[in-house]
């Protein structure tokens, strides 16, 4: 009885390393929002994030290996402040009309166990291209329980200087470090 | 220190006044006095953006037409040439500069915007070249039209959501301000020339229409703005003295700006948040 439990589970073991293949998955935008938060003079923090997001991913659990791929429309800049919006979509910031995607493409995908912990990329932003990690502080997939699709979900988190891709405007009074944290949810294709 | 030159009303106003002040003085005698512009809009740009070009953004390659006129115009003053080929070669040059320099925006667009954009920004380039160009014999009116056109591309494109090139803008109509303040002093003519009038042409021309692509100020602000090198062309009594000829041009070149920057004021609301 022993050796059949054993065979079967060394089979199962077997069975999943040799079948498992990378699977793709696609990000949905009405879950995937990038935000941001930066420094207000000092005084307070101004939160906002991008309304447009469009994006790919491959996970393959099993060779713990995975691919990233991230196109934010700088336009759908929102801070809950249209006035506020426009300026920041005008050159003094993301200058929207001459760069209107920012893009994060992955290089490395570090695993804790079987589930990635960060990502390592690049961040493309007004022509700029520089390396920027994502630290991923959430992670499940699962099966969605309203439409039965497979999924998973993400919450990261990262920092950068905006002056170092080129945006100087304004500073230091609106703050250089800005704390990114990336809401992501994908279906599998 | 920090806090005063991080002031947008020292960065744009103040500080290129002075510079362009100091300049105009300095070169006067090399009847270069029209650098004045340059160095208001090099102390701007020194204070609120930087000279590196990298990336090559619509503004930096702005920054850089701004720079290449005002080395390649007192090349012009100096070996006096004013014959029609350089009269067209200026104009070229404006038309082509505006295609240049907007190329990466209108690339992203359709074929028959782009072409419709492209038309428009040529044109609106090759206006403003024209009047002031004939205006770089009249240090006064050139004067009263550098402040008019600086001032309300500046004050219009701050509107449009832009502090960037609202101060950009603002330090050419400072510049110009500095320049007609000595000749108000002096109650002389300072020299002028293309030194003068060539990289406000670029400068002014550009960023209005930076302002348009870039920002939020409506096109039909443009034809507003071109109207200011059109009135400083108006003659003035002869026997009218230097101060009086530039309080009244300064008036009239104002009054398009004005109007431009209300026109904004309305459709945009108030300065950026």
């Amino acid at each position: 009885m022993s050796r059949i439990v054993l065979f079967v589970l060394s089979f199962l073991l077997f069975s999943t390393q040799l079948f498992a293949a990378p699977e793709n998955y696609t990000f949905n935008p009405e879950h995937t929002y990038p935000h941001f938060a930066v420094s207000h003079m000092g005084f307070s923090t101004t939160h906002g994030r991008f309304n447009k997001t469009s994006g790919k991913f491959i996970l393959d659990q099993a060779a713990k290996t995975g691919a990233l791929e991230l196109v934010i429309e700088t336009a759908s800049i929102d801070t809950g402040l249209p006035k506020r919006d426009d300026h920041l979509r005008s050159p003094d910031f993301f200058n929207t009309a001459e760069f209107p995607k920012a893009t994060y493409k992955s290089t490395a995908v570090k695993f804790n166990g079987d589930r990635p912990a960060s990502v390592e990329g690049n961040l493309t932003l007004l022509g700029v291209t520089k390396p920027v990690m994502l630290t991923i502080t959430t992670f499940k997939c699962g099966v969605n329980p309203m439409n039965k699709k497979t999924m998973c979900g993400a919450d990261a988190t990262a920092k950068i200087k905006r002056s170092d891709f080129g945006m100087t405007f304004s500073l230091p009074a609106v703050g250089d470090d800005i704390a990114l944290t990336i809401e992501a949810e994908a279906y599998k294709d | 220190m920090n806090d005063w030159l991080n002031h947008p009303a020292i960065q744009s106003g103040i500080a290129p006044l002075v510079a362009a002040l100091i300049t105009a003085k300095l070169f006067n005698s090399l009847r270069l006095s029209g650098l004045a512009v340059i160095a208001g809009f090099c102390t701007t740009v020194y204070l609120v953006a930087d000279f590196h070009f990298e990336p090559f953004t619509v503004v930096r390659k702005i920054i850089l037409c701004g720079l290449a006129a005002a080395i390649i115009a007192p090349l012009i003053d100096l070996t006096a040439r004013n014959g029609r080929f350089i009269r067209y070669l200026i104009t070229a040059g404006c038309g082509s500069a505006a295609l240049w320099v907007f190329w990466p925006i209108l690339h992203q667009k359709e074929t028959p915007e782009a072409a419709i954009q492209g038309i428009g920004m040529v044109m609106y380039m090759i206006w403003i070249s024209i009047f002031m160009d004939r205006l770089s014999t009249m240090p006064i009116s050139a004067g009263a039209a550098g402040a008019g056109l600086g001032m309300g591309v500046g004050t219009s494109a701050l509107l449009a959501t832009s502090a960037l090139l609202g101060q950009l803008g603002i330090s050419l109509g400072a510049a110009c301000g500095a320049y007609l303040l000595i000749q108000i002093l002096s109650r002389k003519p300072l020299s002028c020339g293309r030194t003068f009038t060539l990289p406000l042409t670029f400068l002014c021309g550009l960023i209005g229409l930076a302002a348009v692509l870039l920002a939020k100020l409506p096109w039909h602000c443009l034809p507003i703005l071109a109207a200011i090198p059109v009135v400083a062309h108006v003659p003035l009594p002869r026997n009218w003295l230097p101060r009086k000829k530039i309080i009244a041009l300064s008036i009239l070149a104002l009054a398009p700006a004005f109007a431009a920057v209300f026109l904004v004021w309305r459709e945009a609301g108030g300065i950026p948040v």
